[in-house]
């Protein structure tokens, strides 16, 4: 299972990848804004899974979002918001635009693995 | 009123009487002054303050700040010739709230003086309590959960100068019905330890720039957690991308005239700090 990280932390990064890794998950893509990430899901199609943040520069978690859903349902890529945008009202836009879980920072390597369990297909 | 003149020349303390006069404004007080301490006696919840000092920028804004630390409401005004920017500049970051070109008029005198009185009397700089506690919840929460650090609370104070306490701070920007700036300052040692923790691996050796980038999302989180905690109050704010500042005895500005409250709380044995330095806008005070 390919799953692809985008972060404009490189330290968020790699604490999620440490986590996915401890789960099995070793094959992971990253990149540090919606850009680079739509240009990483285009090199690799074989993604299975997008965890994003909100607040990035460039392009956004939401716009990155929206983008992916223009062409790609919920059901075919799961896309997890991991973000420090607590408020409820930005969890009901975040899932009105596609997203088929958030995870609030901070979090625990449990809270992320219980979020993503649904959409996991097995190591 | 008292209009209190601040000069290193005698001719403007009369020059200034001599407006009010002309324009026969009656009720107001006079007083000249030439040091800090003069100034700072003279001072009362009535007074105006001119500051009109073209020796040196910084002893112009020196009398500003004095003065700001003792009222933080009390209007000030720079008088000043046009040619001269740095002292127009150094008064206005140290607090003032305008400037008065020379040679002035006596309408423009007037004028300034009642606009600054009015705009300080909408001004509210009191320690708002209801923003303090969020982000020490917050800070409790990150350091706990994604630092693997219990931290405890030693002593909260409010603080004027711009210098942080850490060697290295994370700077966010918030803005909405509350706007300001959010700062975590950390020494160099236990910055480089609860990375080490968040990434699962030993403390690096110096300021890397992984240690850099998680301080920022350190602040992103604290602030992120505080936002969310205040939505069911009268502030809502948006966050920004985080700063982050680094080296011994780094300077970060935050707005003259707003109280900025340090929290200071000890983590793995070393003390670091939070400051949050927020006001409240018109829509929120509404």
């Amino acid at each position: 299972m390919k799953i692809l990280v985008v972060d404009d932390s490189s330290t968020m990064r790699r604490i999620i990848s440490n986590i996915l890794k401890s789960s099995g998950y070793e094959d992971i893509v990253e990149a540090g804004d919606g850009i680079e990430g739509l240009n990483q899901l285009k090199a690799n199609p074989d993604i299975d899974m997008v965890l994003t943040d909100w607040n990035m520069p460039n392009m956004n978690g939401l716009d990155f979002l929206a983008k992916i859903r223009e062409t790609t349902p919920s059901s075919t890529l799961p896309v997890i918001m991991v973000t420090t945008e607590a408020e409820k009202a930005n969890v009901v836009a975040a899932i009105k635009a596609g997203a088929n879980n958030y995870i609030v920072k901070p979090f625990t390597p449990e809270i992320v693995k219980t979020k993503l369990e649904p959409f996991l297909k097995p190591a | 009123m008292k209009v209190i003149t601040v000069s290193d020349s005698p001719s403007t303390p009369n020059q200034v009487r001599g407006v009010f006069n002309l324009r026969k404004i009656p009720g107001v007080e006079f007083v000249a002054v030439h040091t800090k301490d003069e100034m700072l006696a003279a001072m009362d919840e009535k007074s105006v303050i001119l500051v009109d000092w073209e020796r040196e920028p910084a002893e112009c804004a020196d009398f500003v700040y004095a003065a700001k630390a003792k009222m933080a409401k009390i209007p000030v005004l720079i008088l000043c010739i046009k040619q001269k920017a740095g002292t127009t500049f150094a008064g206005i970051k140290a607090g003032a709230a305008g400037v008065i070109n020379k040679p002035f008029n006596p309408d423009d005198v007037i004028r300034s003086i009642a606009s600054t009185i009015k705009k300080g009397q909408k001004t509210r700089p009191t320690v708002n309590v209801e923003f303090i506690n969020p982000f020490i919840d917050a800070t409790r929460t990150v350091f706990s959960s994604m630092c693997g650090v219990e931290v405890a609370r030693k002593k909260i104070f409010v603080k004027d100068d711009y210098k942080m306490l850490g060697d290295i701070s994370g700077v966010m920007g918030l803005s909405g019905t509350a706007s300001g700036t959010v700062v975590i300052s950390m020494s160099s040692e236990l910055a480089r330890q609860v990375v080490g923790n968040m990434l699962g691996e030993p403390p690096a050796s110096e300021l890397t720039q992984d240690v850099v980038d998680a301080t920022g999302e350190i602040i992103n989180m604290i602030s992120g957690q505080a936002k969310a905690s205040l939505v069911k109050t009268k502030y809502h704010f948006t966050i920004s991308i985080p700063k982050v500042v680094t080296g011994p005895g780094h300077e970060i500005e935050h707005a003259p005239g707003t109280p900025n409250i340090v929290v200071v709380f000890e983590g793995a044995g070393h003390d670091f700090s939070l400051q949050v330095c927020l006001a409240a806008n018109d829509e929120a005070e509404a």
